[in-house]
């Protein structure tokens, strides 16, 4: 049987080395050895992500190997989850992120790299998938208690739902308990101050600092 | 296990190409040569030359100074050229082979005579060329991943008149890059002290310097059909050195050639052929290359032109014609223009003529760094050639349409939806994407907040960190200090 340092070197170097089968086996190992799951994720999966992500920064490495490493973390986290139930542990969050590609649109590879993004900067983030109808943003916004609500959209056509979304947080009396964040290559920071949305992020970087600096 | 769907090679070769010239083309081309050759011949005043040629059965009337060449002796000399030239390096991880397949390598070019300094603004300010410029050129092009060799660009102009400014070049270029070079403009009665310097280079080993020379010459005759003195004394000497020697027509179609390509295309081969006969009778052997500057002169306004599409063409074809002799194409024009900055016209005409020669299989595609047609030479627009090589590279591999390459693993795991991004196949394969340096491909918003910068000014920051950062030389100091002391003499030698 493995020690407890060597359970949380295995899982450190399974993100490392961008293996999602490697993070779960050693998700596994320390469920059997004892180990406690959130030590295994911080000491072990989150270490390691950090380090990805300032190879990230410094150019070494690129968004293939970030989203892998984020891949591998999310399958060890998803065989820890059920005994973190058990012993009812919760992992830190900087908060929650409620995310979507906005009604009509389907295009969701940039929302998808925001959101992993997110993820590996420590939010907690549900991600609504794409074409999401204005009132389920509404909706799993209140059910979630999100901090913010994120909206992507790719063309000039179905940007505009974006100000339907600002519009029906109103109604329902929300708006004042969330940020609102758009993205997606039509959308600019004057596209925002128009429709008053809180924040624009130019890409999936520019989305992690600024929800960083707003819960900072 | 039974083994299925073996391939047979239809193919050899991978990657995309050109072929314009066909091979009754190609016959046709030969035979007009050929009728040139030996009916018209070819003029030289070098007694040695002609000689040459008359002991190998040419009809040389030694008065005119003509020389009629006929078939047998060109293709006695074609087979004993060697199909592989290999260019030594300082570094010999470095020797660039070339051979005479379509296999594409490039050069910067090769002399220009004024440098563009470049401010930040965006201004430019030319002026004569100077050694201290040309050592900044072969560092940039040491440090340049596109380019296999790194030619001298720029004469040391400051030198012309105050010593041996041939000299200043060779060893400022054989102490600034570890990669192979040919000297741009050799002088026929400098071989000695080239060759002294390259043994310097060896630690006075004689037999090394001879078995790898590291100071390659070219040089090019006059169009149409002649070769002058200096010319016929470097590829004689260079031949009986075993020294490599690529032969550039500078023929402009409409002005020293006809103004048909296809016409000029034969002149400059007879022009060409008559040279590399002349190495072969020299020494059997002879490392020789097949060379084009060929090009139009506008007749709008008298000037070769040094961007336009009809050079492409000729150095495309060239590069077939010179395969189909079996010698290595050792320096086709390509990557040239005729702007005076970089500009779009520079990036145009760059692009268009670096890439026709280079889908043709040109062994050594020579421009990089050039403007004005080769008067001009900018530190800024070596920066960006190599980015333009490097895209051109990157679209001669082609696709390749095999099983193992449309990743049909990755298509049925993925499915419907999500993304390809974290696949472990997309981090293996990402080395291969083509990745420019300093042609930004980012949306307006991050560009901007980087300044708003065009290519020429991210261009100007990436030389003053290479010259800031990257050390090309590759000799021992003591080395660098004989060199300069030998140039010293011979400058002294000079002034007496």
């Amino acid at each position: 049987m493995a020690s407890r340092d060597e359970i949380i070197e295995k899982a450190k170097n399974s993100i490392l080395e961008y293996d999602a089968k490697e993070a779960e086996n050693a998700a596994r190992e320390s469920i059997a050895g004892g180990v406690s799951p959130l030590d295994v994720i911080e000491k072990g999966f989150t270490a390691a992500m950090n380090i990805v992500g300032e190879q990230f920064e410094t150019g070494e490495v690129f968004l293939p190997h970030v989203l892998a490493a984020a891949e591998a973390m999310n399958a060890g986290i998803a065989v820890l989850k059920p005994e973190m139930g058990r012993l009812s542990a919760k992992m830190e969050s900087k908060g929650k992120v409620l995310i979507g590609t906005i009604e009509g649109d389907i295009h969701s590879i940039g929302k998808d790299i925001v959101a992993s993004m997110l993820g590996i900067g420590g939010f907690e983030v549900i991600d609504l998938g794409k074409d999401v109808a204005i009132t389920k943003f509404v909706e799993e916004a209140k059910a979630h208690k999100a901090d913010v609500v994120a909206s992507s959209a790719l063309m000039t056509t179905t940007m505009i739902c974006q100000i339907t979304l600002e519009n029906q947080l109103k109604e329902a009396g929300m708006r004042d308990k969330v940020k609102t964040m758009v993205g997606g290559a039509p959308c600019t920071q004057a596209w925002a101050d128009q429709i008053g949305a809180d924040i624009y992020a130019e890409n999936a970087n520019d989305a992690v600092v600024k929800l960083k600096a707003l819960v900072e | 296990m039974v083994k299925a769907n073996i391939p047979a090679g239809q193919e050899h070769i991978e990657g995309l190409g050109l072929e314009m010239l066909n091979n009754s083309d190609l016959r046709l081309i030969h035979e007009a040569t050929m009728e040139v050759l030996e009916n018209i011949g070819i003029e030289t005043k070098d007694p040695e030359a002609l000689q040459l040629y008359a002991d190998a059965g040419c009809e040389v009337d030694f008065e005119k100074g003509v020389a009629k060449i006929p078939e047998y002796v060109v293709m006695d000399a074609i087979r004993s050229s060697p199909s592989r030239v290999r260019l030594a390096a300082v570094d010999k991880k470095k020797d660039l082979v070339l051979r005479s397949g379509p296999y594409v390598n490039w050069a910067p070019f090769g002399v220009g005579i004024e440098f563009l300094e470049f401010d930040a603004n965006g201004k430019h300010r030319v002026r004569a060329s100077t050694e201290a410029d040309l050592k900044k050129s072969m560092t940039i092009c040491d440090w340049c991943d596109g380019f296999s060799v790194a030619d001298p660009t720029i004469a040391a102009r400051d030198w012309t008149e105050n010593g041996r400014a041939d000299l200043h070049e060779v060893s400022t270029a054989l102490c600034n890059t570890t990669k192979p070079f040919t000297f741009g403009e050799p002088e026929a009665n400098g071989f000695e002290d080239y060759f002294e310097m390259a043994k310097l280079v060896y630690g006075g080993d004689e037999e090394l310097a001879r078995k790898r020379p590291l100071v390659n010459v070219c040089n090019c005759p006059t169009s149409p059909l002649q070769i002058c003195d200096n010319s016929t004394q470097i590829t004689i000497r260079a031949a009986r050195n075993m020294i490599p020697n690529v032969v550039i027509s500078m023929s402009m179609a409409g002005g020293t050639g006809p103004v048909t390509p296809e016409g000029t295309l034969v002149t400059q081969n007879a022009e060409v052929l008559a040279d590399i006969v002349l190495a072969q009778l020299a020494e059997k052997g002879a490392p020789v290359t097949y060379g084009t500057a060929t090009t139009i002169m506008d007749l709008r306004n008298g000037i070769a032109s040094g961007g336009a599409p009809e050079m492409a063409l000729f150095s495309a074809a060239v590069a077939q014609v010179s395969r189909f002799y079996g010698i290595p194409c050792g320096d086709a024009a390509g990557c040239w223009t005729d702007s005076k900055v970089p500009d779009a016209q520079a990036g145009f005409e760059k692009g268009l003529t670096a890439m026709v020669p280079a889908l043709a299989g040109a062994n050594l595609i020579f421009g990089g760094g050039l403007l004005e047609m080769g008067q001009t030479i900018s530190l800024e627009q070596l920066v960006i050639d190599n980015d333009v090589i490097g895209m051109i590279n990157s679209m001669l591999k082609g696709m390749n349409i095999t099983d193992s390459r449309i990743l049909m693993d990755d298509i049925e795991e993925v499915g419907i939806g999500g993304h390809f991004i974290a696949r472990a196949s997309t981090r293996k394969a990402m080395s291969e994407q083509s990745s420019p340096l300093v042609f930004d491909r980012n949306m307006r918003g991050p560009w901007e907040k980087k300044g708003e910068k065009d290519a020429a000014l991210v261009a100007h920051e990436k030389v003053e960190w290479i010259l800031e950062n990257h050390d090309p030389c590759g000799l021992d100091r003591d080395v660098v200090k004989d060199l300069e002391a030998f140039v010293a003499r011979r400058d002294k030698e000079f002034l007496k």
